[in-house]
This record gives C-alpha cells, structure tokens and sequence, in this order.
C-alpha cells in the first residue's frame, strides 16, 4: 500500500494557543485511519488543516502527489477528499435530495449527470437509511440521522478519501452500528477512510491502523491492538486502559480532568 | 432537471418540482386578469396604483431572488431603481428620442446600465457578510443618493432631469405604463422560478443556509452571489427606468429613496423571504394599501406607520411570512389526514448536550 495522504510537521496555532506542534502521520490507500487522542489534543485542527479549513503556518499536507497545503476547501474538494464534521453540518432548510445535490458543482463537469442523478441521489439516501425522508427537510431531521446526511452528501461527490469527524458522537447505538457498518462497506469498494472518534468500541472495531495524537502532535501509530498498549498512548490517556474508556468520560466536561493529570 | 414524480418518494403536494394542473390555470388566470386590468378598471387613479404595484412586485422579487435566496440582506437596492432611472434618462436625453411607445426599448437597456453599477457594488458589499453587508449595502446607498446630487453633467444635480413627454391622453396615459411594469413583474417573477429550480438556486439557498460548507462541497460562492447581486440589479433598474419616464422627470430623492430599499424588503418579509410568491403577494397587498393611505391621509408619514405596526404584526404571528405560514398549516393538515396523526420522525432523539447546537445548525438565517 502507498500513503495517500501525507502530513508532514504541520504546525499550527491560535494566538498563544500550540494547536498543532509537529504533526506528522499518513494515511494508506485503501485503509481505514483512526485518529484519536484526549480533546484538545489537535485531531479538528489537523482535519481542518487537511481539507483547507484552516491554513498550517508551516509543514505539509500531501493528497495523491498533490501538495495541498494552504489550498482552499472547495479545490481540495475538488480533488476527491471529501469531510463531515464533528456537529453535522447539513443545510437545514433543503429537502435531503437537495442537500445531497449541493455538491454538484464540485466534481468534474464531465462526471456531474452520472453522479448526481436522481437515481444515484435516491441510491445515497438508500444507502444510508432515509429514503422515507428524501424530500423532508434536513433541518427537522434527529442529529444522528443528520449525521448520515452528511455522509451521503459527501459520498455523493465520490471522494477517494473520507474524513470523519466524530461519526459517532452523539448518536444511538442502533445508528452507530449503521454507520459503522457503511464506513466498512464502503472501505470494501476502495474507499479510505480517516476518522477521528471517542467511542473506543466503535474505533477499534473499524480501523486498520489508529494514530494517536496529544498536544498537538502523533505519539504513537499503530495497529489498534497495539496502539491499545502503547505506554505512551495510555499515560495519555489518563494512565488507565483502554478498554475501561467510557464515551461520557471523553465529553468536554471530563476534559479539564484528562489534561490535568498529566501536567 | 427530471421531474421527482419518477422517484419512489411519497410526493409531497407542496414540494413538487413541476407546476401542477391547478396552478398553471391559476397562473393563467391572474396573467389574464392583470392583463385586462386596465381595460376594465379605467380610472387613472386605480391605474397608477397598479402600475406601481407592479413595479413593486418586480423590484420586490428581483430583491428577494439576492436576498431572500442567498439569506444577505441587502437595504440598498434604490442604487440600482435609481440607476435605472437616470441611465433610462440619459438615454433619452442624449439620443433626443420623442415620447411614446418605442422609447420603453431603452427599459432593458437601462437595467443592464444598473446590472453594470451592480457589478462593482456587489464586488464591494459582497467581501462582508451579515450585519457587516446590510450596513455597507446602506453605506453604498447614501454614497449614490450624494453622486447624484453633485454629478451634475449626469443627474443634472437637485435640478433634476427632464424626460420626453408622451403623446398620450389622460385615460389612456396611464395603461401603457402598466403594461410596461406588468412585462417587467413577469420577468422578474419567472427569473426567480427559473433560478430558484435551477443547480444555481439551489447553490443560493446553501450559501443561506452554511456558506463555508457549500464552499467546502465547491459552490464557487462568490461568482454565484456576485451573479445573482448583478441580476437583481438589471431587474430593479428597470423598474427604475419605467418609474422615471411614468413620472416625465426625475430627481435625486425620488431616485435614490431610502424608503424603497425598506419597502421592498418588507414586502419580501410579508410575503415569505425566499420563496417565489411572497415578495408577488407582498407587493400586491402592501402596495395599494400605501398608496391608498397617502392618498386618504396626506399628512406624510402615517403610511409608515401603518407599516411598521402591520410588520410588527406579521413578524410575531406570522414570523415566516404569510406564504409559508400558510403553507406549513396546509401541510400539517394533509399530513395529519393521510397518516392518522402518526409521527413521520424516528425513534432517534437527539441527546439533550447536543439540542442546542443541531437546533443552532438548523436555525440559519432566522436566528
């Protein structure tokens, strides 16, 4: 396998705040990467900085033999890395075939009727369980069906690389089980996939490879069962297992307690 | 772009894609009537005050197809009826064209002077967003209201400029005036259709709803808004242009009103912001209701008013306008008949520390 996506020492910060500090890790054609590591350890940062959300004030981010460091959102778009984000981001007054139809003027002008029929759009929203509700709108929709909303728009544009931001936060057990379900079946057909997740279960049961970040930087990649024993990995998070981590624990609340203890 | 009617989805007679039978006949019907308006109802007082409504309809609706689309509240489109109405007067000074008929060939002409004005005003107003962009659009506004005054070799200044004459008699005088302004509301009205159904339209309405998630999905957001900005400002110069030669001379704050940036967008608000016939039914209730109140009550100012009572009214019963109000009421009715009062939602709640943000998604503009 060949890296797909390369980070290479990206730094970043807000103000005084050390966001990224050094952060370099790839992502293998054909894998599914998660990323993981306490909150406010840069995982966000680091999505934005890859789909051009926010620039890197230095390093380099790599796609395909492309540099796309520094491009803006809608050309790295454009070149097949396609994004959710951590609070869905669906457009709430459009119909669910609507917002699937958005991203219509992102691929290429060749590929816009195949892709963006109204029988493909039909097939997305099959895909991820909302046919019933094509022609609701977005905004009436739960946050977990949101969630898969969201997915579907982005599948829609057929990005070589996915990158999720929290696909399982916030959401049921019965969706969570869904997503997960598609991210693998998606995988199957070539798809490559980097998530960041606090729903360990659900991250270890999906991914190939995780990389675990803290303070801004990779500490540690590898396969998860190795990662899940990694000293480093575990002294930061909290000096305890794993396994014993509680999705509750991983909310902004618990958050100041995380950091604390290793400071 | 294919008909929904194809797609195995519970149509929903609200959101169809198509026009149904009904409305077609509808719409044919009020084209008829609006066209044999005049000829029935000839008196010049009745006819001015359709004739303005008509303008009215146009300016509202080429309003609404930037703003109540895009969700960028722009109060400063008197630059383009203002444009419109000096570009229109210039023309016919300068070509030393008579009055009549043929002289309404240099309307689209002066709307596209008013689009060419619109160009580096959106280019401008259009870096900013939000508050920031209604305070600029205002700002820009005041600027040309103050160029025209002082570019005295276009506007002639606060002596204001004169326009050919009609050859027309008072019964008549009026009607062509009306059919002028109908053509114009038509455009305008059918420009918002088309757009509103087109890939474009729909990019308009993301960019309202999560602009920087549009970008991100690549909508080019700022050729798609400065195009439409543009648009709006060759269909608001033409009502301008029409305005003028219907007034036979014009002047700096008749062309540049403060108050026709506040109307237009009222009547949008009245109506339903973004929808195709809120700023039309905006426009045909508010209009002749000012009007008459200027006409009955001359002391200036109480059809203002009137106004902000009736939008304060509006704004808390019927907070969307009256289109979509309406519309929500008949949908739940229909709903609650075809499913016996069972809920279309699942059974997947979102959890309660993530509410506030889904609904903050959600909410877009209205907040």
């Amino acid at each position: 396998m060949s890296a797909l996506l390369e980070v290479s020492d990206v730094r970043k910060s807000f103000g005084g705040l050390q966001a990224l500090s050094g952060c370099s890790f790839t992502v293998e054609r054909g894998s599914v990467t998660g990323l993981i590591g306490p909150n406010g350890s840069g995982k966000t940062t680091m999505f934005n900085v890859i789909t051009g959300y926010e620039h890197a004030d230095s390093g380099a981010v790599r796609f395909d033999g492309h540099d796309i460091t520094g491009m803006p959102a809608g050309k790295v778009g454009g070149l097949g890395v396609g994004r959710t984000f951590q609070l869905s981001r669906v457009f709430g007054r459009l119909t669910l075939l609507e917002n699937l139809r958005v991203g219509r003027r992102g691929v290429p002008r060749s590929r816009r009727g195949e892709l963006f029929s109204d029988q493909r759009c039909m097939e997305l929203l099959d895909f991820v369980g909302l046919t019933r509700l094509a022609q609701e709108p977005a905004g009436s929709l739960s946050y977990g069906q949101r969630k898969l909303v969201e997915l579907a728009m982005v599948l829609a544009q057929e990005p070589s690389v996915i990158l999720l931001d929290e696909p399982a936060g916030g959401i049921n057990p019965t969706l969570i089980g869904q997503m997960a379900e598609r991210i693998a079946q998606l995988n199957k057909q070539g798809v490559t996939f980097l998530l960041v997740e606090h729903n360990m279960e659900f991250v270890m049961g999906i991914c190939d490879v995780v990389a675990v970040m803290e303070r801004g930087a990779v500490i540690a990649v590898g396969e998860p069962g190795m990662v899940r024993n990694d000293p480093l990995v575990l002294d930061a998070y909290l000096g305890g297992s794993l396994d014993d981590e509680d999705p509750v624990a991983a909310a902004p609340s618990a958050a100041p307690g995380i950091i604390g203890d290793r400071s | 772009m294919a008909s929904s009617a194809s797609l195995a989805v519970p149509a929903d007679p609200l959101s169809g894609r198509g026009l149904s039978m009904v409305r077609r006949v509808l719409l044919g019907a009020l084209v008829l009537f609006a066209i044999v308006f005049p000829f029935v109802f000839t008196n010049p007082a009745t006819t001015s005050i359709a004739m303005f409504t008509l303008l009215y309809v146009g300016a509202s609706s080429a309003w609404n197809t930037f703003s109540g689309f895009t969700g960028y509240m722009a109060l400063g489109n008197a630059v383009f009826y203002g444009s419109g109405a000096y570009a229109f007067a210039n023309l016919a000074s300068h070509l030393h064209l008579n009055g009549g008929m043929g002289i309404f060939a240099l309307v689209p002409v002066a709307g596209l002077i008013a689009g060419l004005v619109a160009l580096p005003v959106g280019w401008l107003a259009l870096r900013t967003r939000r508050h920031t962009f209604v305070v600029i659009t205002i700002a820009i506004f005041f600027i040309f209201q103050l160029l025209a005054y002082n570019l005295h070799a276009l506007t002639n200044g606060s002596s204001g400029m004169s326009l050919p004459i009609p050859p027309w008699d008072a019964q008549t005088y009026n009607t062509y005036f009306y059919l002028a302004a109908l053509v114009v509301a038509v455009v305008a009205v059918a420009v918002a259709w088309v757009v509103r159904r087109s890939s474009f339209g729909l990019e308009l309405l993301a960019i309202r709803d999560d602009e920087d998630r549009a970008l991100g999905l690549g909508v080019r957001t700022t050729k798609v808004k400065l195009a439409t900005f543009v648009l709006t400002g060759f269909l608001t110069g033409m009502c301008g242009a029409i305005y003028a030669y219907y007034l036979g001379s014009i002047y700096p704050p008749f062309a540049f009103e403060a108050i026709f940036d506040v109307t237009i967008a009222l009547m949008a608000f009245f109506g339903g912001l973004g929808t195709i016939s809120g700023p039309v039914i905006g426009a045909l209730i508010l209009e002749p209701v000012q009007q008459y109140i200027t006409l009955r009550f001359t002391a200036g100012g109480f059809s203002l008013i009137a106004f902000g009572v009736l939008f304060l009214i509006v704004i808390r019963f019927m907070p969307e306008g009256i289109v979509p109000s309406l519309a929500g009421v008949l949908r739940r009715r229909l709903r609650a008949r075809a499913e016996g009062g069972a809920s279309p939602q699942s059974s997947d709640s979102p959890p309660p520390g993530t509410t506030v943000s889904a609904a903050g998604v959600a909410g877009g503009v209205r907040s």
